[in-house]
């Protein structure tokens, strides 16, 4: 029963994340209209033939820019959690590894990065390292890396005391072999499970960036800085908020429940209801 | 179930996304007292008429102390708390406030006030001249933000205890208009320490509570010389431009102001009254000449051939503006129609930039303030236009804090929009394009503006200051340091029981007149 229900979730999942990578693909191919384009006389329309899901308050098209949207949603949710997952494991292995006071500093300052809430440490960076697609994703990929740096350091300690790795070790070989032969295989199914949960919350951050008018930057289109443009009409044309909501939703909510799928099935935690 | 509950928590998170600063910042009210006399025997009114008012304001006072201040969120406010010698009418003609009349000496150097007689200030002390003294020495002293648009005053004579006299260094034709600014609000001695959080005036209300972001509640002052009609009015603060008007709809506020694409929602409903207002104010976007492109006059004009100002009024503005073609609002009486020294051509554009040598294109960088929305989306239908003549304008949204301190004081920008509110005084509205002025910040410099500058400020005959002022005008409309868009309209939109409400030159909410009716 609990199987078959984690099946059709898993499959919802991948059906979600499919959308979007979907209209990502097109996106190179195809695009309706520039997605930067104005046209002040079309603006606001209904959608149409011509404009599928209609134009914003600049007349542009909202399909195309959805489309490069998700360009950019993509982008940021897999580099920057890549580029922080790799960090993290480096500095968690470390931390797991080293004894003694290196230990001690290496994952305090992980914890005190943890201590953050996530949207004040993703805006501290961007205060320091300015707007922008890039610097957004090197935000992210920072404010990612202490949970990556914990989950690795305790793979790695609770593996250090394993048979095999002492046996490794009486064999002689180098606390880096052991790392990279041993341990990271071993860490591989929990690894993957987290990027999967992660690329959900990295979206959600870049849009709230783009939201506040610190990531991507106008005219470029982004799924939160369409959100935001669209809060000025909420009254007078709602129907501009909401393909760009639910296009961030079934990308967000794809990655997260493919995370939970994996988590089940690697982890096997949740027995219950 | 935990799934469901995480699908949950995404959903919610995207809400609380879109929904984010849409807070409702009212907050819970108090019941409206409509019996004058508290607890007095007396008989209750028949019909009874609201005296509680409640307006919406999206930027909270920077203090209320008028002298320590350039805030314009301040002085909106103030002048209900304070008065000044000298007060503007909606139509902008200078009338008694404190004083009730004045006199310019012959050589123009000198000016008398007679004030009103018998003016309290909240705290029960009669104003005297004294206290305009030592109001106008506040605003000279070293902590004042205006100390220097009053340094040309040198001395300040209480004569008696109801004339005073200014005497000035150099000749300022427009003297008067110096004491009708809101920040010229007379002050008691006693209660200025404290004035910044616990204002003390002459003014038709005295502050009951402030709750900062919150808001603002006043009560009206009875002793007034002409009291107000309204027995208190509270100022709301609220940001977001559409809980304003779901606050409007439900009764929760009497007045808000309103951006044009709000006005079909009031239009044909008998329930509101939309007041439209030709706003002293323009707006521009301003190029810095340090660029070393925009220092030639060529590329300048380029970007005016370049833009289509109707399209971009009708695009951000809604259509409620009015085009301009150089620095001065329409609504003055000096203003020159410059419309026609550029017009949108874009081919002209090209031309301009290939002469310029730019003919392979050019790239810009525009700063934008992010808590204007209106600039944010101006200068992203301006960038588009210019994209088509072959520029490339890489936008960046900063904070205000940020444009204030690196913009515009550091001048660190090859393009920005934003607004000037009009002065009433058409110098002092132009100032800024003196190449010396501290306010010159797209570093600007003509020397026959600096000429006009100079020489304008002597100039007695008021057809030579005409003609001089209409000449500095053309001269901007044609040297273009900056694209000139519109002097906007302002909209306000109050219930329709609210009378009396009208708009100023300045940028004030005057509640004195106010009244509803039923």
């Amino acid at each position: 029963m609990r199987k078959g229900k984690n099946n059709r979730l898993v499959l919802l999942g991948i059906a979600l994340v499919s959308m979007v990578v979907l209209l990502c693909l097109t996106s190179f191919i195809y695009l309706p209209h520039d997605p930067n384009n104005m046209n002040t006389i079309d603006r606001l329309h209904r959608p149409s033939g011509e404009y599928f899901l209609g134009t914003d308050q600049f007349g542009r098209d909202i399909l195309s820019r959805i489309m490069i949207s998700t360009r950019y949603a993509l982008l940021v949710g897999l580099v920057s959690v890549a580029v922080g997952a790799s960090i993290g494991v480096v500095i968690g292995s470390i931390g797991g590894i080293a004894k003694g006071v290196l230990q001690s500093v290496i994952m305090r300052v992980i914890d005190g990065f943890m201590a953050f809430p996530g949207m004040l440490l993703a805006l501290m960076l961007v205060a320091v390292t300015g707007k922008g697609l890039w610097n957004a994703v090197l935000a992210i990929a920072i404010f990612m890396i202490p949970t990556y740096a914990r989950l690795a350091y305790s793979l790695v300690i609770d593996q250090k005391n394993e048979l095999y790795i002492k046996a490794a070790k009486s064999y002689g070989a180098t606390p880096w072999r052991i790392i990279v032969k041993h341990i990271l295989p071993s860490m591989l199914p929990k690894l993957i499970t987290q990027f999967s949960s992660s690329i959900g919350g990295a979206i959600l951050l870049e849009s709230s960036l783009s939201f506040l008018g610190l990531g991507v930057q106008p005219p470029n289109a982004s799924l939160g800085l369409m959100l935001s443009e669209s809060r000025q009409f909420t009254l007078s044309y709602p129907y501009l908020a909401i393909p760009s909501g639910i296009v961030l939703v079934i990308a967000i909510l794809g990655f997260n429940l493919i995370g939970d799928a994996l988590n089940d099935t690697t982890v096997g935690r949740r027995k219950s209801v | 179930m935990k799934k469901l509950l995480n699908a949950l928590s995404v959903l919610m998170m995207v809400a609380i996304l879109a929904a984010c600063g849409s807070n409702n910042g009212a907050a819970s009210a108090p019941a409206p007292t409509n019996n004058t006399a508290a607890g007095g025997p007396e008989a209750e009114v028949k019909a009874p008429v609201k005296t509680e008012l409640k307006m919406a304001l999206t930027v909270d006072p920077d203090g209320l102390d008028p002298h320590r201040t350039t805030a314009a969120s301040t002085f909106q406010i103030t002048n209900n708390l304070y008065d000044t010698l000298v007060k503007v009418s909606s139509d902008g003609e200078f009338v008694p406030g404190l004083a009730e009349e004045w006199k310019v000496s012959e050589d123009g150097l000198t000016i008398a006030f007679k004030l009103r007689e018998g003016v309290k200030f909240h705290n029960g002390r009669e104003m005297t001249a004294e206290d305009v003294k030592f109001s106008f020495e506040r605003l000279k002293g070293e902590e004042s933000p205006r100390a220097g648009d009053f340094s040309n005053i040198v001395s300040i004579t209480a004569v008696d205890n109801y004339n005073i006299e200014f005497a000035t260094k150099a000749l300022d034709v427009a003297l008067v208009s110096q004491f009708a600014y809101p920040w010229t609000a007379i002050v008691p001695e006693e209660a200025v320490e404290q004035l910044r959080n616990n204002p003390v005036g002459t003014g038709p209300f005295k502050l009951e509570q402030w709750v900062p972001q919150q808001q603002i509640v006043l009560t009206r002052n009875n002793d007034y010389f002409t009291p107000a009609k309204l027995e208190k009015v509270g100022f709301i603060m609220m940001p977001d431009a559409t809980s304003q008007i779901t606050a409007l709809q439900s009764g929760e506020l009497d007045i808000i102001n309103v951006s044009g694409d709000a006005v079909p929602q009031f239009e044909s409903n008998s329930e509101y009254s939309i007041i439209e207002t030709q706003a002293n104010a323009v707006q521009v976007m301003a190029m810095n000449l340090d660029n070393e492109a925009l220092s030639d006059a060529r590329v300048r004009q380029a970007i005016n051939y370049a833009v289509d100002k109707q399209a971009l009024i009708d695009t951000v503005w809604w259509g409620y503006g009015q085009e301009i073609g150089s620095h001065y609002p329409p609504m003055l009486k000096e203003y020159l129609d410059t419309n026609d020294a550029i017009t949108y051509d874009p081919e002209k554009a090209k031309q301009l930039l290939e002469e310029a040598g730019y003919a392979q294109g050019l790239t810009l960088e525009m700063y934008l303030p992010s808590s204007y929305p209106n600039y944010v989306a101006a200068g992203q239908v301006i960038a588009d236009q210019l994209k088509k003549v072959g520029l490339t304008i890489n936008i960046h949204t900063v904070e205000w804090g940020f444009w204030l301190s690196d913009v515009y004081t550091g001048r660190k920008y090859d393009l920005t929009v934003t607004g000037h509110t009009g002065r009433l005084d058409p110098y002092a509205l132009l100032a800024r394009y003196h190449s010396e002025s501290k306010e010159n910040y797209m570093n600007y410099k003509n020397e026959r503006v600096d000429e006009i500058l100079t020489q304008v400020q002597q100039e007695r005959d008021e057809q030579q200051r005409l003609k001089l002022y209409q000449e500095l005008q053309q001269i901007l409309a044609e040297d273009v340091p900056a694209l000139y868009i519109q002097s906007p309209i302002g909209l306000t939109v109050t219930a329709a029981n609210v009378a009396g409400y009208q708009s100023y030159p300045i940028d004030i909410y005057e509640m004195k007149d106010v009244y509803f009716t039923n």
